[in-house]
């Protein structure tokens, strides 16, 4: 179970959630849903159409031009966010495990919503469960292992309300665009790439036999300094092609790795990404 | 081959280092590859692959690993061939330590240290100097003489292990036997001995202040006490005690040297007398002496061969009747069971005993027993002798035994007629043993520490005093040996009596002593030599191992 220090806890509650988009909410928070016609802040006028509440006319407006305008409200709306894990055996390879190191940012994030009244769904194979606290939340994390397509699946039916989802994986597995693409019913989708050291940046390793997590399939290489610097392009490219269709499908994508301090990430990597505000 | 500076004492050994060759190819073998999973092969299926580089396959690896092991190989190797190298060494030296453990050792000096750790402390300092090539062989006596030998670093140790008596230790045999053996003699104790003049002396003595009382007798009512004081003239109080009960006593003006005391005491149906000396000094063992009545039960005959001053000798001795038996001559000083039988140059071997051929003795030594205190090897002379197998010695001619004695029987294998022992005062002093060996009862008698003396013919166990002590009871012989002075229960079906063992000797008395320690001998020159370094090799090539083994822990 994870544990966070007074420090830590102060600094995620000082930050917010970005939603870019409007999102529907069943609860009323501490945010701004951006959602008009509800009660509350007000937003801008339309031109009144049968079927809205007359309580939201704006007869000051009628008076002066003779037409019916509806005061438009952005609903105060508690934030949702939807936490799913790449479970699939490629997720525990590397030191540190890649999975670990999701499960801590997921709980920075989770505070952060916390922080702000929201509510945090967790996805698993079972179907979401959700949480109201940040104590019942590290307890709930460790979910059973699950693949990642059906998941999000399950996601896309199952979230009752919008909010944000956020998705760890390595992103191994090109499949998981058309059940991503499903999820963003589900509000703001956030790909969290992760990618431990020895993926990222590999060592001449001589001769090698390479073992695939997931298939168990194995090839013979000989992993020089030639070999590596090719192997960091191909990355680079992998990970650039998700960015851009990620950016090409209004979701936010974010890569860092799994030994990098995870405090770091959630206060500084995804503010920067627009994740957190 | 050991004629440049470094020399190998097995130059053969070097073929080993082919062994190096073997290291090498070993370097080259290849193990299959290492199995590394990753979370995808997608982009390393994308690489092309490809066979090592062939410099990479066919040059050993030159890894601080291999030179390591390379480096350790060549140490075992070097450390087999047995190199050496030239240098001067002092060649090992011969040490032998005699160490007195009497019981004079034990008096206190004046900075709370006994003489014996005094003497100890100075010879610990000096084996400092020892190295463990210097061989040392030690002398002492505890029960029995002691010999170890070691090297000359454990020597503090042994030392230190080593406690004195409570008895007098004669050392003159320990000297004889380190003159043999050692090329370097060492001697601790409080006096220099006639043979220490060859040996590096740690003497620990201190300015005398001891009274003591050495030799006491009872005889009747009459007690008679010689009393020892060394150091300036002092008042000492001397009280005797018949059974704890005080019958006499008086302060005396002891002067430096001996001085004899006598008085006519009550002593009634007592069973001991003690004899205090008040005051205390620096070595209380010596001021008290104890005096046992056993009851009456031997007596002492002599068998066979006589002579003319036999008679008188033996008339002059306190409490014997002369009579005469049916086929010996009798001495019997009281009636009893199992008499002491002393044979005399008897034609045939007593039992128990053998005896050798005849033959003319010509150097006398005799041995320490109560049979022959004080008598002097000077008086002794023969025209024949015999030798005589079975006992225990009394005294030897030209290395063979003639003297014994083995239980009661006393045998004397030399002819007196011709002899000037019995016209000599220890002729006398002999005889006076033999009754005082013989008699266990009817008189007074005095035990002393490191010397057989008899016991009642009931006694069936002795315990030592509630300490360490040392002493040995010998059941069919009723001979209790005790090297302690101190206080033992003797047990009987009657039940038991306390017998005092005590420390009646001038020479512990004399605590006068000789304070002083030898010049160190600076032991012998170091001469050009070729120093063996295959030790230090072998040290290396272990650590080379270690740090290979920490090299490839690394690696993995």
């Amino acid at each position: 179970m994870m544990r966070f220090d007074e420090a830590t806890l102060r600094r995620l509650e000082s930050l917010r959630l970005a939603v870019r988009r409007a999102v529907r909410g069943r609860g009323e928070g501490d945010r701004s849903a951006g959602r008009r016609g509800g009660a509350s802040e007000f937003v801008a006028h339309r031109a009144y159409a049968p079927g809205d509440d007359f309580r939201a006319i704006d007869w000051q407006v009628y008076a002066r031009l003779g037409q019916l305008f509806v005061r438009e409200r952005a609903r105060e709306e508690r934030l949702t966010l939807h936490l799913a894990f790449d479970t699939s055996p490629s997720m525990a390879v590397g030191s540190p495990a890649k999975l670990d190191q999701a499960r801590r940012v997921a709980a920075g994030l989770a505070a952060a919503a916390f922080a702000e009244s929201g509510r945090v769904v967790v996805w698993g194979a079972g179907g979401g469960r959700a949480f109201e606290s940040l104590g019942s939340l590290l307890s709930g994390l460790e979910t059973p292992p699950a693949a990642p397509g059906p998941l999000l699946r399950a996601l896309r039916l199952g979230a009752r309300e919008r909010g944000i989802v956020a998705f760890f994986s390595d992103l191994w597995d090109e499949d998981l665009r058309e059940p991503l693409l499903a999820s963003a019913s589900a509000g703001d989708v956030a790909v969290l790439h992760l990618l431990a050291p020895d993926e990222a940046d590999p060592p001449p390793l001589g001769r090698v036999r390479f073992a695939d997590a997931e298939t168990e399939e194995e090839i013979d290489r000989f992993v020089g300094e030639e070999e590596t610097s090719r192997y960091r392009t191909l990355l680079a490219e992998h990970c650039e092609s998700w960015k851009r269709w990620c950016r090409e499908h209004g979701m936010s994508y974010v890569r860092f790795g799994s030994d990098a301090p995870w405090e770091e990430i959630v206060t500084g990597t995804l503010r920067e990404a627009g994740v957190l505000e | 081959m050991a004629d440049g500076w470094l020399g190998l004492g097995s130059p053969s050994a070097l073929w080993a280092l082919f062994s190096l060759l073997a290291l090498l190819l070993f370097s080259f073998w290849r193990p299959r590859p290492r199995r590394v999973v990753v979370a995808s092969l997608r982009l390393w299926s994308r690489i092309p692959r490809r066979a090592p580089p062939i410099r990479a396959a066919r040059r050993p690896r030159l890894s601080m690993l291999l030179v390591v092991q390379a480096l350790a190989v060549a140490a075992l190797v070097g450390a087999m061939a047995e190199p050496s190298v030239e240098g001067k060494l002092a060649p090992p030296r011969r040490i032998s330590v005699v160490v007195d453990t009497s019981a004079r050792m034990g008096a206190v000096r004046a900075d709370r240290r006994t003489r014996f750790e005094a003497a100890r402390d100075r010879a610990v300092e000096a084996a400092r100097e020892l190295s463990h090539l210097d061989r040392a062989t030690l002398f002492w006596i505890d029960d029995a003489p002691r010999r170890w030998e070691g090297p000359g670093t454990e020597l503090a140790g042994r030392l230190r292990g080593i406690r004195p008596l409570r008895s007098r230790v004669p050392i003159e045999p320990l000297l004889r036997m380190a003159m043999e053996s050692g090329d370097d003699v060492w001697v601790l104790s409080d006096r220099p001995w006639n043979a220490t003049g060859r040996c590096r002396e740690f003497l620990a003595g201190e300015p005398p202040d001891n009274s003591g009382v050495e030799f006491v007798s009872a005889e009747g009512n009459a007690l008679f006490v010689r009393i020892v004081r060394h150091g300036p003239a002092r008042d000492v109080r001397i009280a005797v005690s018949a059974d704890g009960r005080e019958v006499a006593s008086e302060t005396l003006r002891l002067e430096p040297g001996l001085r004899a005391w006598g008085r006519t005491i009550e002593a009634g149906e007592a069973k001991k007398l003690t004899v205090d000396l008040g005051g205390g000094d620096h070595l209380a063992l010596d001021d008290r002496a104890v005096l046992h009545r056993f009851d009456p039960e031997d007596g002492v005959r002599l068998e066979g061969g006589e002579h003319p001053l036999l008679a008188r000798a033996l008339q002059a001795v306190p409490g014997v009747r002369l009579g005469r038996g049916r086929t010996a001559v009798l001495y019997r000083t009281l009636r009893g069971a199992g008499d002491t039988t002393v044979y005399v140059d008897p034609p045939g071997a007593p039992a128990g005993f053998e005896l050798g051929e005849r033959f003319v003795p010509k150097e006398w030594s005799l041995a320490g027993h109560p049979l022959t205190r004080d008598l002097r090897v000077e008086h002794f002379s023969s025209a024949g002798a015999r030798e005589v197998r079975g006992g225990t010695p009394l005294a030897w001619a030209d290395g063979r035994c003639v003297a014994a004695v083995r239980d009661r029987s006393i045998v004397l294998a030399f002819d007196l007629t011709p002899s000037c022992w019995p016209s000599e005062w220890s002729f006398v002093l002999f005889w006076t043993n033999v009754v005082d060996f013989a008699r266990t009862g009817g008189a007074w008698r005095a035990l002393r520490a490191g010397e057989p003396a008899r016991l009642p013919a009931d006694t069936t166990d002795v315990e030592g005093p509630p300490r360490n002590a040392l002493f040995s009871f010998d059941r069919d012989g009723r001979e209790l040996l005790a090297y302690d002075a101190g206080t033992y229960r003797a047990r009987t079906p009657s039940g038991g009596v306390e017998l005092a063992v005590n420390l009646l000797d001038a020479r512990e008395s004399d605590t006068a002593g000789v304070d002083r320690t030898g010049a160190a001998d600076g032991g012998r020159a170091p001469s050009p030599a070729r120093l063996p370094i295959g030790f230090h090799a072998c040290v290396a090539a272990s650590l080379l191992v270690f740090l290979s083994w920490l090299l490839e822990l690394r690696s993995r």
